[in-house]
């Protein structure tokens, strides 16, 4: 399979040296030697850092501040422990992350190590991914694991990624809104109409200017938990959609009853104060209520309000709860044509295993996902740690048993998924037509997966 | 023999250029041509598919009439006041006025943040529902909108950040100023022409080609904007496309979706609308731009 | 005396309607200083443009706050990467609008045409074969790819330089080179001086270009180390976590600074214009 990928770069190569200029030293092997990488010419042989030799490998990932400093420490970690390894971080923020990381790839260039997100499963189908199988027991130990997470990073039997913290989808709520409203917050079975009704409630005691809700229409984790709530899909093993019209219709027309009710933010203040970001959302300045987001967000956004945040679940349907079970939030991964794999899976073993660093990493990537590295954390978690850990054992508990396949160009769904909101929110289309366009987009998505 | 060291004189002057062009400009843009009639996923080798990415830009993509309309909007609204804005200051601030550095400098610097990530934070501050930009309208009475997340609107935030950062074109009309020589208006003055006269007589022909490269560079530059879109929209090109212009869609085509096929296909498609209409300008150039080298 | 009166009244309004529109248009420059000194609850919420107690932490965290490297590292870079990016173009591409605009040679027109072909192609799309070339020299991580295609010219510049040096009247040559001047001469010494304010444009535009340049710096620069102004004020951003917004304006102020100073340099030769009657004669 890396046959291929030297292909893809060979090609391209090619096409680029027919100008007379470029001086080319090795192009006989374009894909695997690559003179940026400063490791020694040899390494086919793979040597061990045991071996005393000098090992340079390029790490790879985003996050902000906090993450940067404690991955580097990490890394410094390793490097004191195995002499003659070097690792070069290489960190920004998530804006072009992915861009460079293309063109790495395309270019033959990789890091040798990767952070990876939920897309990890295109980058296995394009073969830029190493199959980290053959390490599995001996240099990467997972028994300590949950199985689903393991599973969500196999394909075809092999392993290409290992979580480096667990996550899942949520509600985060803002509780001094609800004291305000002197509405309480719902427990964990709580319905759809439930919902509506809480929404529509505390709308009106708060006031102008104030609402319950994001519209939550264009987040694809919601509607994902919706359709399971009403024993549907988003998405399966066999790369078909499993949800029909109808069911996109019920969703957009709810969000768009509450919408008229005046229950959620209208669709020009969401834009303006998108609730992906912890500066732009309105529930962590105390205006909106509930918002979709992730688990792991929580401790960075507390810092920022004196209000109380919590989480809650999806709501349920007629089908019982329709929650994901928790996933990997991010993955460290190996690049294909790495020239050190024994050294990189060393790495990855370190990086989720090893005790000192999971201290030092805490929870900068989610809940780590080996249990004794938990325990350690556990012992020393702060409430809102806790509040977390809690959550995410509660999702594990309520969760159905049904192994869940991310939708394969996830990036596009979401895309649509909010174009299709927009205008539904800004009277641009009726929701009828609005979803006629998204369930043509959708099946024009699933066929050009199934082409890849 | 003379001819032939000419030729060789031109050839050394441009050599560097010629070095590029051949090296590092020509096979990437050949690469792009051939990558037009491909499906290139970035991470496998590119698949031949004929015309299919050029067909499909016209019957099968949803986006693209949005995209084409807002870039046309985008274009034919900054590029004329973007220029006028320019000229009209560089004249006045051309003048033998006091503090004229000063004031130079002040208009310059808008253009000074250019595409930092800070922008995105300031423009809201002034057109969010709450910003300034309201503030001054309510002062007159007038109800403001969200200018950046109404899809009715978003477009003229985008034009207006265009104009704000006008300060570039105004120093190239500054400095076609200064090539004008002071002895033509010295005659001028001694024949009795007056400001007004001396400006449409004089400076106006003069300014001529600079105005000409100026309209030309602002017209690709205009259809090629993506840092503030980008920025503005936070690469989204929302609410409903309305700020997507047509290189911000490329850049999510071929990098986001992965698509690097079809966004080859769509910059040669641009590459193509941007030719015909500089053509235009060259070939209108012949009757309104004065050369005093007096060659064509 | 009325006459004296009016034109006082008349500068007066001039300069207070100049002055005024230009501090109108700097609004979001001075909501951007003060956000950077203001505490951190504060520069989201408060509409006012005078803090309510001066803080510099944003600066302080801003500047030192990062693990084993300063920001002002990162100025050194970008101000490295700046100077030699404003050297290679303008010599480059005045040599190339020289030829373009005085030498007669065969293919001119059409090289000229295919340089601005070459403008009018989004640069995304030759990014990835560009990169390959770059990978393939070895250059990846270093700062070749983004200084040695300056000393290579630069479409825009030469069409600029080319615009300017038309203005130039042809006599001059032909003056020069009677005078026994060959073309390097006349270059150096008539060409070059008298399209002085379209090579400190150039200066100034590639100056500012280059400080600004975050997608090449972000595809070619991986160290840290070899980190610019761009790259480094986007460390302080992540837009899927909590971004360190006071840090960011801190550091983008102080951004601003190194172009502000050249620009205001720059100008002044802007106002003494060029004196044209000396080689004339």
């Amino acid at each position: 399979m890396i046959k291929t990928k030297s292909a893809a770069v060979s090609m391209l190569t090619l096409a680029i040296l027919l100008s007379a200029c470029g001086n080319n030293n090795n192009n006989s092997n374009a894909g695997a030697s690559s003179p940026a990488a400063p490791a020694s010419s040899q390494a086919a042989a793979s040597p061990s850092a045991a071996s005393g030799e000098k090992v340079e490998l390029r790490m790879a990932w985003w996050g902000s501040d906090e993450r940067h400093e404690k991955t580097q420490k990490a890394i410094e970690l390793f490097e004191s422990k195995n002499p003659g390894v070097t690792i070069t971080p290489e960190y920004s923020g998530f804006d072009g992350y992915m861009d460079k990381l293309n063109t790495q790839i395309a270019a033959g260039n990789a890091p040798d190590l990767i952070q990876m997100g939920g897309n990890i499963k295109e980058y296995v189908d394009k073969n830029a991914l190493l199959d980290l199988t053959p390490y599995v027991g001996s240099t990467i130990k997972l028994d300590d694991f949950n199985q689903g997470l393991v599973q969500s990073a196999t394909f075809d039997g092999k392993l290409y990624g290992v979580t480096l913290g667990v996550n899942s989808t949520s509600l985060m709520y803002n509780k001094a809104l609800f004291d305000k409203a002197g509405v309480p917050v719902p427990g964990k079975d709580w319905t759809y109409d439930d919902l509506k009704n809480v929404a529509i409630q505390m709308s009106e005691k708060l006031g102008k200017g104030n609402y319950a809700l994001y519209d939550l229409s264009s987040d694809s984790g919601a509607f994902a938990s919706y359709l399971g709530a009403y024993g549907k899909k988003l998405y399966d093993t066999d790369g078909e959609r499993h949800f029909e019209k109808e069911d996109a219709v019920n969703w957009f027309k709810y969000w768009a009853d509450l919408r008229a009710a005046g229950a959620v933010v209208p669709a020009d203040v969401q834009v303006a104060n998108p609730p992906t970001a912890a500066d732009t959302t309105l529930v962590v300045k105390g205006q909106v209520a509930i918002q979709a987001g992730s688990a792991s967000q929580l401790a960075g956004w507390q810092q920022l309000t004196q209000d109380t945040l919590g989480l809650l679940m999806f709501p349920s349907g007629p089908a019982g709860s329709g929650m994901v079970p928790p996933l990997s939030g991010q993955y460290i991964t190996a690049y294909a044509d790495t020239k050190h794999p024994e050294v990189v899976a060393k790495f990855i073993d370190f990086m989720v295993n090893d005790p000192e660093a999971g201290v030092i990493l805490g929870n900068s990537r989610g809940v780590p996902p080996a249990g004794k590295i938990r325990d350690a954390l556990a012992a020393q978690a702060t409430p809102v740690d806790q509040a977390m850990y809690d959550y995410i054992s509660l999702v594990a508990d309520t969760a159905p048993p049904v192994n869940y396949v991310q939708f394969p160009v996830d990036n596009e769904l979401l895309a649509l998924m909010k174009l299709t909101t927009e205008k539904i929110g800004f009277n641009a289309k009726s929701v009828d037509a609005a979803v006629d366009e998204f369930m043509t987009e959708v099946d024009k998505l699933i066929a050009k997966s199934k082409a890849q | 023999m003379q001819k032939y060291k000419t030729y060789l004189a031109g050839y050394l002057f441009l050599l560097p250029w010629l070095i590029g062009f051949l090296c590092l400009t020509l096979s990437p843009i050949g690469a792009s041509f051939y990558l037009s009639f491909t499906n290139y996923d970035l991470l496998t080798t590119p698949k031949w598919v004929g015309l299919d990415n050029f067909r499909s830009m016209f019957t099968d993509d949803y986006r693209m009439i949005d995209s084409i309309k807002v870039t046309l909007q985008y274009v034919f609204l900054s590029v004329p006041f973007r220029l006028a804005f320019a000229l009209g200051l560089a004249v006045l601030l051309n003048q033998g006025m006091k503090f004229l550095g000063f004031y130079r400098t002040i208009y310059y610097i808008p253009s000074l943040l250019g595409g930092s990530v800070a922008i995105s934070v300031l423009w809201k501050q002034v057109f969010d529902q709450n910003g300034i930009f309201n503030d001054g309208l309510a002062l007159l009475g007038i109800q403001g909108h969200n200018w950046i997340a109404d899809p009715r609107f978003a477009i003229y935030s985008l034009i207006g950040l265009s104009v704000w950062q006008f300060g570039s074109v105004m120093i190239i009309f500054l400095a076609g100023l200064k090539q004008v020589p002071g002895e033509l208006y010295e005659a001028a003055t001694v024949d009795g022409a007056g400001a007004v006269r001396r400006f449409w007589r004089i400076t106006m022909p003069l300014l001529t080609p600079v105005i000409f490269f100026n309209l030309t560079i602002t017209l690709i530059q205009s259809f090629q904007t993506f840092t503030k879109a980008f920025i503005i929209s936070k690469g989204t090109g929302g609410p409903i496309n309305s700020t997507l212009l047509y290189s911000l869609y490329l850049y999510i085509k071929g990098f986001t979706f992965m698509e690097m096929g079809y966004a080859s296909a769509m910059a040669w498609l641009l590459l193509v609308i941007i030719a015909i209409f500089t053509g235009l300008l060259f070939f209108s150039s012949r009757y309104w731009v004065y050369y005093s080298d007096g060659r064509d | 005396m009325t006459l004296s009166m009016n034109k006082q009244i008349k500068s007066v309004i001039f300069h207070v309607i100049v002055l005024g529109c230009g501090l109108l248009m700097l609004y979001p420059v001075f909501w951007l200083i003060s956000a950077s000194v203001k505490p951190t609850t504060e520069i989201f919420t408060s509409k006012s443009l005078w803090p309510s107690a001066f803080t510099f932490e944003h600066y302080s965290s801003g500047w030192t706050g990062m693990r084993n490297i300063q920001f002002g590292d990162f100025f050194l870079n970008s101000i490295l990467l700046c100077i030699i990016a404003v050297i290679g173009t303008v010599l480059s591409s005045s040599m190339a609008a020289f030829a373009f605009a005085r030498i007669e040679f065969p293919l001119r027109k059409l090289f000229f045409a295919l340089m601005l072909g070459t403008f009018m192609l989004p640069g995304h799309v030759t990014l990835i074969p560009q990169y390959i070339i770059f990978h393939k020299l070895g250059w990846v991580d270093t700062f070749l790819p983004l200084t040695v295609p300056k000393f290579l010219g630069d479409a825009f510049f030469v069409f600029l330089i080319v615009q300017f040096i038309r203005g130039i009247p042809r006599d001059l040559d032909e003056s020069a080179k009677i005078d026994g001047c060959g073309w390097t001469t006349l270059f150096f010494r008539i060409i070059l001086p008298l399209s002085s304010p379209a090579l400190i444009t150039a200066a100034i535009f590639t100056f500012m270009g280059t400080w600004d340049d975050f997608f090449g710096q972000l595809i070619y620069l991986s160290d840290i180390k070899k980190f610019t102004v761009p790259l480094g004020l986007r460390l302080f951003l992540d837009s899927s976590g909590s971004s360190n917004w006071g840090a960011v304006f801190a550091m983008s102020v102080l951004s601003i600074v190194p172009s502000l100073t050249i620009f205001f340099l720059g100008q002044k030769y802007f106002t003494q214009g060029i004196a044209t009657t000396g080689i004339k004669g």
